[in-house]
């Protein structure tokens, strides 16, 4: 097709050329400028419309070229051309009126342009051009950065065309001849401007700098706006949408989660798939001239995923910050509800005791001691030892220290209520792993006495190439559950502040397997008030 | 005021020239490209003026200018060319031209000192 179109083209330019070559020498260099002006607006328009199809700039460089030529014909339409270039440069480079003001100015140059006897009024042309090249300068002054780059091109040409028209009908006003090297000049800056923005439209490093500014923005900190708003604006499109490809499910969301539906072709929007290495990573929905560039496509798709990473990524470290927050909060709580239950029994039992023993010695002092009173006092004395040495074994045992782990676990077996066999190898840990396990395995035993009415339990103790394993297995009712605020869910925080897992198996009816896999170092420092 | 007959083969020219004219007080009632278009013209449109470019596609101009001449109720006719007038003294002597302006000098004014104001 494009083919076809340059061989029309280059017939309809011969033969123009032919016809203009017979004419008087006074308008000959100007008819050889008038026909590669035509030609150039035709060619260059034609290879535009074929490089980038769904941007209206080369069909607007054809319509120029076409209105250019058919003013040979019918001269009435002399300066019709003025009404697809000035929408040529206003559009450029999306090939869209973005604005109000630019449909109003394109809309008046078609006015302008296509009633002959206007535009042939040199007052009309000076103001044209002078609108022309003003709205020109504006644009350039008002815009910033990439789109400025981007509408370079059609701004200078907007300014330049815009001052020779108004100085030509200027000139005109007050009473000069036509001058002809003015005439050739307009010519030529037509010329150079077909060519310019057919450049800058297929080759133009602005489609560049616009991924490059986008990455740039995603990576400044300070800029509030999302990732969809920062890509809008680099390109133009206010309405454009992204749509993040959701894992598993025919699904496209926004940067808030919600689904994004995929429009229909009546909306005049067209849908860019993203791929990343080979993975659709989501959509973009957006004005078809804007992103007509597969390259910048692209850049996009792997910019945007660059950034969607990288806030999952933060997403991700926030919920673990959340989490091990939360942890500590528990650790100090149950740390302090551990020390209450150790004051409160100590009130209710050895205080008490210790108390009585008190008094006991004090009538001894003043009356004669019977043996069993004796008797009955030491009785007190070691109940209330006892008492206060279980409560020193719940903040650290001492034993632990002294004869290790693994005698401390076989020491627990022994003394629970339910038969617990054993299979304990000799480990040495950090003093906080150590006392961790024995917790965990404390809690245990006694959840498979109290909870699970167990008839048996296994306790098995291995360290496994730096890992400490502690198995807790009974055959009780199970459904034990480490959310229940007991204490195992104060174990579970604890273990995992040091590093390690607590894995709970309990399935109802079954039997409960407390699992416990702890490093040989503490990985982080607990809180102080649990120790 | 004057009517105008502004024959040229460059349509830019006729565009650009029409309002000149008109500003200067002349009424452009037409425009012709070619010999047979100008002498139609001028005997459909009886202008007062024809405004004549000497090198016109196919056409010489002062033989164009003499049949202009020749018709009844003749107007008024100035040669106008790119070149100078160097180029033309002889012939322009001898046709019966009210005047010759080059391009480079043609304003409405100029025209109507030629042809005289009425």
């Amino acid at each position: 097709m494009l083919r076809a179109g340059l061989l029309i083209v280059t017939a309809v330019a011969l033969g123009l050329l032919a016809k203009q070559a017979s004419a008087s020498d006074s308008a000959l260099g100007l008819a050889f400028g008038d026909l590669v002006v035509g030609w150039l607006f035709l060619g260059a328009g034609a290879l535009v419309w074929h490089l980038r199809p769904a941007n209206r700039t080369g069909l607007l460089m054809i319509a120029t070229g076409v209105c250019w030529f058919l003013a040979d014909p019918v001269p009435a339409v002399l300066f019709l051309h003025r009404g697809p270039l000035v929408h040529l440069l206003v559009a450029y480079p999306s090939g869209r009126i973005a604005s109000r003001f630019g449909r109003v100015v394109v809309g008046s140059a078609y006015i302008v342009a296509g009633i002959a006897p206007l535009a042939q009024l040199a007052v009309v042309s000076a103001l044209f051009g002078m609108v022309l090249a003003a709205v020109g300068l504006a644009t350039a002054l008002r815009m910033t950065g990439t789109m400025r780059r981007a509408k370079a091109a059609s701004n200078a040409a907007a300014a330049v065309i815009g001052a020779i028209i108004l100085a030509g009908s200027a000139a005109r006003l007050i009473g000069s001849p036509i001058d002809v090297p003015a005439l050739i000049a307009y010519d030529v800056v037509l010329a150079v401007t077909a060519v310019a923005l057919a450049a800058d439209i297929v080759w133009g490093r602005w489609s560049a700098g616009l991924v490059g500014r986008f990455v740039v923005d995603l990576g400044d900190v300070s800029w509030a706006g999302t990732a969809r708003d920062r890509l809008a604006r680099a390109v133009g499109d206010p309405s454009l949408t992204i749509g993040y490809a959701v894992d598993g499910d025919d699904l496209f969301v926004d940067e808030a989660g919600k689904p994004v539906s995929l429009p229909t072709q009546s909306l005049g929007l067209v849908v860019t798939p993203m791929t990343v290495a080979g993975r659709q990573t989501g959509v973009i929905i957006h004005d078809p001239a804007v992103l007509d560039d597969p390259r910048l496509v692209e850049r996009v798709a792997a910019a945007t995923e660059l950034a969607r990473s990288n806030s999952a990524l933060q997403a991700e470290i926030r919920a673990r910050v959340a989490e091990v927050d939360a942890s500590r909060v528990r650790l100090i709580h149950a740390a302090d509800a551990q020390r209450r239950r150790i004051e409160a029994a100590i009130q209710s039992g050895a205080a008490k005791r210790l108390q009585r023993a008190g008094q006991l010695i004090e009538e001894a002092a003043s009356r004669p001691v019977a043996g069993d009173e004796i008797a009955a006092l030491s009785q007190e004395l070691d109940a209330a030892r006892n008492e206060l040495v279980d409560f020193a074994r719940g903040v650290h045992p001492a034993g632990l220290v002294d004869a290790g782990l693994a005698a401390m676990v076989s020491d627990l077996a022994q003394r629970s209520p339910v038969p617990v066999s054993t299979d304990v190898a000799v480990i040495r840990a950090d003093p906080m792993i150590e006392s961790t396990l024995y917790f965990v395995c404390s809690e245990a035993l006694a959840n498979a006495a109290k909870h699970a009415s167990a008839t048996a339990v296994h306790v098995e103790l291995r360290d496994r190439d730096g890992t400490v394993t502690l198995v807790v297995h009974d055959d009780g009712a199970g459904g034990a559950d480490v959310r229940e605020g007991g204490g195992l869910s104060g174990l579970a925080d604890r273990v995992e502040a040091l590093g390690g897992h607590l894995i709970i198996d309990s399935p109802p009816g079954a039997g409960t397997r407390v699992t416990a896999l702890m490093p040989r170092r503490a990985a982080a420092p607990v809180p102080e008030a649990t120790q | 005021m004057q009517s105008v007959l502004v024959v040229d083969d460059y349509a830019r020219f006729r565009a650009l020239v029409r309002p000149m004219l008109e500003r200067a007080g002349f009424r452009v009632v037409g425009e012709a490209e070619d010999g047979d278009a100008a002498m139609a013209a001028v005997l459909a449109l009886r202008p007062d003026v024809v405004l004549l470019d000497i090198q016109l596609r196919g056409d010489d101009g002062f033989a164009l200018c003499e049949r202009m001449l020749a018709a009844a109720l003749a107007p008024v006719v100035v040669l106008t060319s790119g070149r100078p007038i160097s180029t033309y003294r002889r012939r322009l002597a001898r046709s019966g031209a009210r005047g010759f302006i080059p391009k480079s000098e043609l304003t409405g004014a100029a025209l109507a000192e030629i042809v005289g104001v009425e």
